[in-house]
């Protein structure tokens, strides 16, 4: 298997804490790969490092074999990496709809120059957009508020949206913090249904999640952290098992 | 009847003012308190040129763009490093930088005589002189700096821009270039203040640094809070109502030297007003200053 993405010792210190301590790590292309450990562990700071938003103190991290490290945050993005976040990050002040088309890369209608001088361009992307937009809402099962302000969503419906958002996106890799927490059981369902359809079309995903009953069984692999380090990582019933893991979230 | 296209003139040029602030603080949330110093660099380029140059008033007007553009990218460049509070003293800088030069450099710009006798516009043989050509000219001048708002505020470009006043690590994740989109639209803002500029200049024919003060800028932002910031009809309605319900003072028949004061404390007021009971404006949607 060819090692598609490759995290190498890669460490972040704030102030004296190790967020992140030599973490290495490597993910195939096609697999949704469980991050978890308790509170603090680092697994949000290392979102962060990969995503270019905190800079890493040494390390580094490949994908394909295009450095990642050092480079900026939208220049990351848009190498075909879309994260979200525990804290949700939605633009609340425009509707639904124009969140998911923001979240389309490389529009020409971005770019001062060419909303000027492709005028007819930029008119045929922003229509064509405008529908695929609505595709991914259907898909996602919002398309009824397509037109309301992202912040009248419920909690599990913006889920939903930052979702369709890492779809606009059209990214290889997708990192998603906490997609179920504070989610009600039936909503649970749904996201879990949309991370399959997603991993059914080749997408690599890595989650962060703590409630691992309900999303265990959907992880190829898992990997285990504890400050800052990796502790283990194998198929979700070794971890399940593994007398390390047992122990961090009893003590 | 000239009072009152007076009054509209100077209506056109506090939309331009306000609306090109928009683009910057409304839209994209950075706070600039240097709106009057690019009016007034554009200002005094107008009539700098056509009185030692005697260049034709379109030249002056492009010149005017070029030069307010450069020093928006002056400007904005090292205060992109700096967010929020930090900017607007950033800004705020420029602001005390740009009045004293214009102020002192006594052999440049005469200084606090100011320079009288800029002559008045002449597009292709249209020898702007009336109050009514001048009221066209403005008129002209509006129409192309809110169809150039209009353009980029309701397009991708102006979608990202308010995605950056929401929420910047956001944006970043999307895959947008903040620090980019930052400084462009802060140039374009600085360069649509030529317009009201050149219009300023030759309307009155006389301009000193007076009317380019931190009190200038914080009447064009007040004109853009007030009317509503991120909309685009807000800073329209705001100059409207800004410039007009001052002048209705004088037909309470206060006199001249009270009406002056009573403006200021009007000012005041309206925005005390408005922040306490529509912090987005009277039309607005963005909340700029409660961030």
């Amino acid at each position: 298997m060819n090692k598609w993405l490759t995290v190498e010792k890669l460490s972040k210190n704030f102030g004296g804490v190790k967020a992140l301590d030599e973490f290495s790590c490597h993910f195939e292309q096609g697999e949704v790969v469980g991050l978890i450990g308790p509170n603090g562990a680092g697994k949000t700071t290392f979102f962060n490092v990969l995503g270019g938003m905190l800079e890493a103190d040494s390390g580094s991290a490949q994908l394909n074999k295009k450095k990642l490290t050092s480079i900026p945050a939208h220049r990351i993005a848009n190498m075909g990496i879309a994260r979200t976040f525990q804290k949700l990050r939605l633009i609340r002040q425009v509707s639904v709809l124009e969140n998911v088309m923001l979240s389309f890369r490389n529009q020409s209608g971005e770019n001062l120059v060419s909303l000027v001088i492709r005028w007819s361009k930029v008119r045929t992307q922003e229509s064509e957009n405008y529908d695929k937009a609505l595709t991914i809402l259907k898909r996602v099962g919002l398309q009824e508020k397509a037109g309301d302000l992202a912040d009248t969503l419920s909690y599990g419906q913006q889920k939903l949206l930052t979702l369709a958002c890492c779809i606009a996106s059209d990214a290889d890799l997708l990192l998603l913090d906490e997609p179920l927490a504070g989610v009600s059981p039936s909503m649970i369902e749904i996201v879990l249904e949309k991370l399959r359809e997603l991993k059914n079309e080749g997408k690599t995903i890595v989650v962060i999640e703590h409630n691992l009953e309900a999303i265990m069984d959907d992880f190829d692999r898992v990997i285990f952290m504890d400050s800052g380090r990796k502790i283990c990582e194998g198929k979700p019933d070794e971890i399940r098992n593994d007398p390390r893991v047992i122990e961090a979230y009893l003590k | 009847m000239d009072y009152l296209i007076h009054i509209l003139i100077l209506i056109g040029i506090y939309v331009m003012l306000s609306s090109s602030l928009n683009l910057v603080a409304g839209y994209t949330g950075m706070l600039s308190i240097a709106h009057a110093a690019f009016y007034g660099v554009g200002a005094y380029t107008v009539a700098l040129m056509s009185l030692n140059l005697h260049t034709p008033f379109l030249v002056n007007l492009v010149c005017a763009i070029i030069i307010c553009g450069i020093f928006g990218a002056v400007v904005g460049i090292p205060s992109l490093r700096i967010k929020d509070d930090y900017f607007i003293i950033a800004a705020f800088a420029f602001q005390i930088i740009a009045f004293s030069v214009m102020n002192n450099w006594v052999s440049f710009t005469k200084g606090p005589m100011g320079l009288p006798g800029i002559p008045q516009p002449n597009l292709f043989g249209w020898k702007i002189s009336s109050y009514p050509d001048f009221l066209l000219l403005t008129v002209i001048m509006c129409v192309v700096c809110l169809l150039i708002c209009w353009r980029i505020t309701h397009s991708p470009y102006g979608r990202v821009l308010q995605a950056i006043r929401e929420d910047e690590t956001f944006a970043l994740s999307l895959g947008k270039n903040v620090a980019g989109y930052k400084i462009s639209v802060f140039v374009l803002g600085a360069m649509l203040t030529a317009l009201p500029g050149a219009l300023y200049t030759t309307y009155i024919s006389y301009i000193d640094p007076s009317s380019f003060t931190v009190d200038e800028s914080i009447f064009i932002i007040s004109i853009m809070i007030i009317g509503g910031a991120g909309r685009l009809w807000g800073p329209v309605l705001g100059a409207v109502v800004l410039v007009m319900l001052p002048e209705l003072l004088r037909f309470v028949g206060m006199p001249n030297s009270i009406a002056a004061n009573m403006r200021q404390i009007f000012y005041g007021g309206a925005l005390v007003v408005c922040m306490l009971w529509r912090p987005q404006g009277l039309v607005g949607k963005a909340d700029v200053l409660r961030k």
